[in-house]
This record gives structure tokens, C-alpha cells and sequence, in this order.
């Protein structure tokens, strides 16, 4: 009693694991259609994510370093504002000093002074600005003030001046208490670091440096002009009108000797300045392309996902059919 | 008399047909049962004295395809085999997550280095350096959670094993029972096929286990042989030896003696997953997590967190550090030991100096990890340093990386793109052994119930049924009739 046969679980199991098949296609593509994400990854770049993570990290990165590019915009914007009001200070009293060498009135003399000595409060009030509670000329000591006031300033002088009675000694005195290393301006009145800071990160390779401190020479050289222009309204050769005229045309001269410093501090911060706008162009340029490469590795071609769901619709459809069919036909129902 | 010798020949054709009927409804009760073997009645002639004398049921056949079988029940073990390293891969990649993914073992490196840049440019910032105690934190328990995952599926593996091993034997000792039973019901000359069916769906059972090879040996017994040699069942089972082991630490393996082997019948067999003893199915896949694979993962992630601990550890990033201090990551507290390296990922720790919750402070992050109070606010060297430290590309020392040099998201992406790759040779290896078993399945269904076929039988079985009836009530007839005659 044996013939040929076919047994029935193969067929069925054969048409089972097709259906099954069928429909995690459709699973598959309909997610890429969604989401237009490559559904497995994984196999799509064949298990190498380092690109992918390298996109990651520039993306991540270049944002962190425009917050960077903020601050450091905001910075050097605040120190060149503070160094062009002290440019407007000097440009305003400078003439005046120098042209003070000529007159012999006692008054016209205190008054120039006076004018001198109002600016320099005005000079070491702007160097001593402060911007996100950060102080800007102290180098890397941006919890301190650069400077002290300006009445300990002027007093901290007349202690080094004390009996000088020509405005050639007291310009020489007043040149040694500024002078770099061995001064004692450094020591008593400059609160700061000696270190400059270092240097704002614009991107992986591009620092902008921010290379000015209270007790550069650039500017200790204008506060000089302006303490020898305050000193006779501080009571300094009084009485001696010649002497007092002297000192003041001295100021004049040292103030426009100390305004191609403040140019050159100007200028090279200028440069930082147009540094960090450059980086931040150069960094957007950046993102967006590596937003458009992440986005090439991630993203499914939702077309071609589109034709495939369309295909495998298609073929469930006519497996079903198949399945209803085959299983209509069955020896009992002729018996 | 002949016409009596009739009537038991016809008698012996009804018989006949009945034990064929029965066959048939059992068949075809038995559509839907996968590891059914079709029965068959096997007829002949029977002969008594000499005589021709009706027909006899031999016996019933069993239809079998020993060859398929056999190829099937390796195929089912391999992808067994390939589920189980898959399942060991796929937890391992979940663990360290995809690199576009922000909480991934890449994502957090990334996090950490952002967050040293923005520090950098901010110095006097405590929320910044809050910041970057926290992603520096986030980091340090990733590596932890990987390694800690990895033991996990170690000691789950050991634990595994110990099951599949027990529950190995346990059908082993039931296929002697049952090759018992099938003897003495052959013997007897009964229809044993029932308990065929049962030994067939048991070797099936330890075929996912160990994939076996079937030998027919006399009165019906059989005795199981592993594709790598072993007998595991003959006149008795085979008895095999494993002891599970409480906990596994990273540096414990089965040549130091500590993790056990597998003996079987008290020798020790190779427990390779390709050529040893128990090659290709279930129990060889935990041996190879255990033995293989997790200390593969192990040492990947061991490596990482070497790269991580010296690039931090010198007075070149932080100068307030000595040669020879721990720096930013450490070893339980202590600086990197080369001896030390396995288990480094478990014992990956912040150091104290520098961790709000252990009694550090965040601005040494700025200020150096030795420093005794707070130096200058806008001083951004070191933090600087730091970022430099993870950007350079540092040659990677160990873990069976190539020796070039990587950035630490390079190293992260790159230890993540093995463990992806690894399980995708895995994925492609398990779709073909997939695919030879679905069509060695599909071969061993075909010799099973069609009932189309059993219904053509029916037909046949009435017919013969009835022409016997029929020649039973002539011959009642013909006695009939003799009978009114006498």
C-alpha cells in the first residue's frame, strides 16, 4: 500500500515562510518610507561607523566652539571699545598739554591739569571694565581688577616725588616708577596676572589670542602722560609757573608718543577680531556640510523604498491569493 | 474444505483492511504533527502448510529519511549555534550603544570633549566646570556599564551552560529508556513506531544542543554520535561533567583552571564551537561566549579604558601632577598598571580630587588635580591641555586594535564598528545555515501525511472491504444452501 506522495506540512511550511518573509520586508520599507532612515544600518555600512562618528563629533564640536566664538566676539569687542575711549581721552587732552609749555597764567595751567587728571579716572575706569564678570586687561587673572583707583595712583607717584622740584626730575622719577621690571607701578598699583590669557578655541586648530594686559608698556606709557599731566593739579611745583608749563608740554609729548602703542593694540586686536569672524563663517561652512554627509550615511532613498514596499505589497497579495486557492483544493471535498 | 479455507481468507482480507483503516485515520490524525513518520502497512501473502492462505499484515513501516534527518539536525544545530553568538553580540552592541546616539559610548566621549571646549573658552564658569564633572562622570559609568554587561552575559553564559549540560543528560538517560523499551516492544512484535516517533522528537531535542549523528544499531536501538567524534548515547549515556561557578571576575579563564571544562565519561573534550567535541549547536555557542568571545569584548573594552587613563596621566596635560600620580581617570584611585589592564573598564573611577560627590571640587578640572585652593579664573591652560589630550591621535596600545593612531571618538567608533562587524559575519553566516535548514525541513515534510494520498487509500481500503463482505456473504450462501440440501 504505498504510492506516490507529498506531504501536506511541506507545502504549507514552504508557503508560511514566504508570507513571513513577505511581510518583514514590508515592515522594513514602510519604515524607511516613514522615518526615511536606513533600516539596518548596521549592514548598510557594512559595520564601519567610524565616519558616521566623526560627523557625530564635528557637529557636536563646531557648536560648542560658536558659543566660543561668542564670547570671544563679545571680549575683543570690549576691549576695543575701552581702548578707543581711551584713544578719545588722549586725543582730547594731548594738544592742550603740549600747547601748555607757552602760557605763563598760573590758572590756565590748574585748569589743563585738572582736565588731565579728570581723564586719567576716566582712562583707568574704562581699563578696568569688566564683561560676562570677566576683568580684560588682567592677563589670566580675570577675577581681579587690573588697576587700582586712580587717587592711589597719583598718590602712590607723589611718595616717589616727594622734594623734586624741576619738571626734569620728576619726569625722570615718574619714568622709573613705571618702568618695566624694575618699577614699582608694576608692583603697587597693577592687581593682575602676568600671564596673558590664553586664547579663545575658535575650532580644532584655530586659537584668537587676546595678547593686552594693564601692565604692557603700550599702556603704561598713556597713563604716564596723563599722571605727569595731573600732578601740578595736585598741588606738584607749585607756584613755579615755568616749571609747572615744562611739566605739562612734557605730558603732551609722552601722550603722543603713547598713541602709536594704543594704534598698534588697536590693530592686532582688529586682526584677532576679524580671525574669529573668518572661523565662524569657515565653521558654519563646516556644519553644513557635515550635516549633509551624516545625512547621506543615515538617510534611505525613500523612492526606491517606496517602489520596493509597492513590490512586496504586491507579492503578499498574490501569496494569499495562492494560499486560498491551493487550500480550497482538497481529494475530501470530491468524495 | 476448501469452501471453510475461503472463508478464512476472506476473514483474513477484512483484517487486513481494518489494520489499514486504522492505519489511515492515524495517519491522518497525525496531518499536523511535525516528527510524524507516515506509517505504511506492509502486506503479503500468507502461506499456511504450504497453502496459499489470505493475506498477513507484516508489519507497519515507518517512513523515514535518515540522510535528510541527519542534515537537518545539524542545520539546527548551527543555527543555534549562530542565535546564541547573536544574542551574545547584540547585547554587547545595545551596551555600548550606536555612535549617533547621545547617550553611546561615542556620543558620551563627544559629550565630554564639548564640554571641555566650552569650559575652556568660559574658565571662570562654575556651571561650565559642573559640566564637565558630570559628562567626564557619564563617561567613566559607560565604560563601567559596558564591562559590567560583559560579566553579566559571562556568568549568565556559565549559568547556561550548567542547565543545558543537566538538561543534556537528563534525555540522554531517557533515549536508553526509550531504546530500551523499543527492543523489547520489536521483539515482542508489537508496533513500536510510537515510541520511534518519541526518540526521533528527543534526538531532535538534543540535536539543538549538540548536533548528532543517528546510527541504527540492532533490534532497533540507536546510538548518537557528535559531528567532533563523541559518543554521547550507546548501550548506556554518556556521562558529562560540568561545575557552574558562583561569580566571574574578568581575569578568571578556563586555562587558569578556575572556570571548568566540559568532560565527558570523566576525559576532557575541546569545547570548540567549529571542531571539538560538542562542535556546532547550543552548548558549544555558551562555551564560546564564555570562553571566546566575552574576553574578546573584554579586552576592547579594557583597551579603551587604557587610552583613556594615559592620555590624562601626565604633567604634560596637568602640570600639578608628579610622574607616576593618577590623573583624571583611574584604576580604583590608583595610576594605570600594565599588569592591571584586565578589568580596567570595571574598576574605571574619576579621581576623588575632582568629583563633586566624593569630596573633590570642579575647579580643579581647572586649576589641576594637585592644586590646594583656586588659582586664577581665567587661567584655561589646563582645560585646553584636556581637549588637546582627547583630540590628538594617541597610538592605541593594546586590545587587539592595529596600532595607529586615534583620537578617543576614533577609538570609541572603532570599538564599536568591530563589535558591529563581528555580528554582522555572524547575521550573514546565520541567513545561509537558515536557509539550508528551511530546505532540508521542507525535504523531510515532503515524506510526511499528504491526506490526499491517505483519501486515494480510503478508497481503495472500501473497495477491498467491501469485495471481501461480499465474498463472505456468497460463501454464507453456498453453506446456506448445502445446509437446505443435506
Amino acid at each position: 500500500m504505498s504510492g506516490y506522495s507529498y506531504g501536506d506540512l511541506a507545502s504549507s511550511l514552504n508557503r508560511s515562510r514566504l508570507v513571513a518573509q513577505t511581510k518583514a520586508s514590508m515592515d522594513k520599507y514602510s519604515y524607511e518610507v516613514a522615518s526615511n532612515l536606513k533600516s539596518d544600518l548596521s549592514r548598510e555600512v557594512s559595520g564601519n561607523f567610524t565616519p558616521l562618528a566623526s560627523m557625530e563629533r564635528s557637529l557636536r564640536s563646531l557648536e560648542s566652539y560658536q558659543r566660543g566664538i561668542g564670547a570671544a566676539d563679545q571680549f575683543t569687542t570690549a576691549v576695543q571699545s575701552a581702548l578707543e575711549h581711551v584713544s578719545v581721552q588722549m586725543d582730547s587732552v594731548a594738544t592742550p598739554l603740549l600747547g601748555a609749555g607757552a602760557v605763563t597764567n598760573e590758572a590756565t595751567l590748574n585748569i589743563t591739569s585738572k582736565t588731565a587728571r579728570a581723564a586719567l579716572d576716566s582712562v583707568i575706569s574704562a581699563l578696568n571694565t569688566r564683561t560676562a564678570d570677566r576683568a580684560l586687561f588682567s592677563g589670566l587673572a580675570t577675577q581681579d581688577s587690573p588697576l587700582a583707583s586712580a587717587e592711589v595712583l597719583i598718590a602712590d607717584v607723589k611718595t616717589h616725588i616727594s622734594g623734586l622740584t624741576s619738571a626734569d626730575d620728576i619726569e625722570a622719577a615718574v619714568n622709573a616708577y613705571f618702568a618695566v621690571g624694575s618699577g614699582d607701578f608694576k608692583t603697587n598699583i597693577y592687581q593682575g596676572s602676568d600671564q596673558y590669557l590664553n586664547g579663545f578655541l575658535l575650532n580644532d586648530h584655530e586659537r584668537a589670542m587676546v595678547d593686552v594686559k594693564a601692565s604692557d608698556t603700550e599702556i603704561s606709557d598713556v597713563l604716564k602722560g596723563f599722571v605727569l599731566g595731573s600732578l601740578v593739579a595736585e598741588g606738584e611745583l607749585d607756584g613755579d609757573v615755568d616749571e609747572q608749563a615744562k611739566l605739562l608740554q612734557k605730558a603732551g609729548q609722552q601722550m603722543f608718543s603713547a598713541e602709536s602703542g594704543v594704534s598698534n593694540l588697536r590693530a592686532s586686536i582688529g586682526a584677532e577680531q576679524a580671525k574669529i569672524e573668518a572661523a565662524s563663517t569657515r565653521n558654519t561652512a563646516e556644519r553644513a556640510a557635515a550635516e549633509l554627509a551624516k545625512s547621506e550615511i543615515v538617510s534611505a532613498d525613500i523612492y526606491d523604498s517606496a517602489a520596493k514596499l509597492s513590490e512586496a505589497e504586491v507579492q503578499l497579495e498574490l501569496m494569499y491569493t495562492i494560499t486560498a486557492r491551493l487550500s480550497r483544493l482538497k481529494l475530501s471535498d470530491y468524495l | 474444505m476448501t469452501i471453510t479455507h475461503a472463508l478464512s481468507n476472506a476473514l483474513s482480507g477484512l483484517s487486513a483492511s481494518s489494520r489499514a483503516a486504522d492505519i489511515v485515520a492515524s495517519n491522518v490524525a497525525n496531518a499536523m504533527t511535525e516528527g510524524y513518520g507516515r506509517r505504511d502497512v506492509e502486506l503479503s501473502a500468507r502461506s499456511i502448510g504450504g497453502n496459499a492462505s489470505g493475506v498477513q499484515v507484516i508489519g507497519i513501516t515507518r517512513a523515514t529519511d535518515p540522510v535528510t534527518t541527519g542534515a537537518r539536525r545539524v542545520a539546527d544545530g548551527q543555527v543555534e549555534l549562530e542565535n546564541t553568538r547573536i544574542e551574545f553580540m547584540d547585547a554587547l552592541s545595545r551596551s555600548i550603544g550606536q555612535v549617533d546616539e547621545a547617550n553611546s559610548l561615542t556620543g558620551l566621549t563627544v559629550g565630554f570633549e564639548t564640554a571641555l571646549i566650552e569650559a575652556a573658552n568660559n574658565p571662570e564658569s562654575d556651571a561650565h566646570l559642573n559640566n564637565v564633572a558630570s559628562s567626564a562622570a557619564a563617561l567613566t559609568s559607560r565604560v563601567n556599564a559596558v564591562a559590567d554587561t560583559i560579566a553579566e552575559l559571562r556568568m549568565q553564559a556559565d549559568n547556561d551552560i550548567a542547565k543545558t549540560v543537566e538538561s543534556l543528560q537528563s534525555d540522554l538517560d531517557r533515549l536508553v529508556q526509550l531504546n530500551v523499551k523499543i527492543v523489547e516492544q520489536a521483539s515482542a512484535g508489537h508496533d513500536a513506531s510510537a515510541l520511534v516517533d518519541q526518540r526521533h522528537a528527543l534526538i531532535n531535542q538534543v540535536s539543538e544542543i549538540v548536533p548528532v549523528k543517528e546510527v541504527l544499531r540492532e533490534n532497533g536501538m540507536v546510538s548518537l554520535v557528535t559531528l567532533g567524534g563523541a559518543i554521547l548515547l550507546d548501550s548506556k549515556a554518556a556521562e558529562l561533567g560540568f561545575s557552574q561557578v558562583p561569580t566571574i571576575t574578568p581575569d578568571m579563564s578556563v586555562s587558569t583552571g578556575v572556570l571548568s571544562g566540559l568532560t565527558i565519561n570523566g576525559q576532557p573534550v575541546s569545547t570548540d564551537a567549529e571542531s571539538g567535541a560538542i562542535a556546532g549547536g547550543a552548548l558549544a555557542g555558551l562555551f564560546e561566549i564564555r570562553d571566546v568571545l566575552a574576553p574578546q569584548a573584554q579586552e576592547n573594552i579594557d583597551a579603551f579604558a587604557r587610552d583613556l587613563v594615559i592620555r590624562f596621566e601626565t604633567p604634560l596635560v596637568d602640570p600639578s601632577l608628579n610622574v607616576g600620580d593618577p590623573g583624571l581617570f583611574t584604576d580604583r584611585g590608583a595610576a594605570f598598571d600594565p599588569l592591571l589592564e584586565v578589568g580596567l573598564a570595571n574598576n574605571l573611577t574619576m579621581n576623588a580630587a575632582v568629583d563633586p560627590s566624593n569630596g573633590g571640587e570642579n575647579w580643579r578640572f581647572r586649576d589641576g588635580l594637585g592644586a590646594a585652593s583656586e588659582g586664577n579664573a581665567g587661567d584655561s591652560t589646563i582645560l585646553q591641555n584636556m581637549v588637546n589630550a582627547l583630540q590628538s591621535r594617541v597610538e592605541t596600545a593594546s586590545g587587539g586594535f592595529s596600532a595607529m593612531g586615534r583620537t578617543v571618538t576614533g577609538l570609541s567608533a572603532d570599538l564599536y564598528s568591530l563589535t558591529e562587524s563581528r555580528k554582522l559575519a555572524f547575521d550573514s553566516d546565520l541567513t545561509f545555515v537558515k536557509a539550508q535548514q528551511a530546505a532540508l525541513i521542507s525535504i523531510e515534510a515532503e515524506r510526511g501525511v499528504d491526506t490526499d494520498h491517505e483519501m486515494q487509500e480510503l478508497l481503495l481500503i472500501e473497495q477491498s472491504y467491501a469485495a471481501n463482505a461480499k465474498v463472505i456473504e456468497t460463501i454464507d450462501t453456498l453453506l446456506d444452501t448445502l445446509m437446505r440440501s443435506v
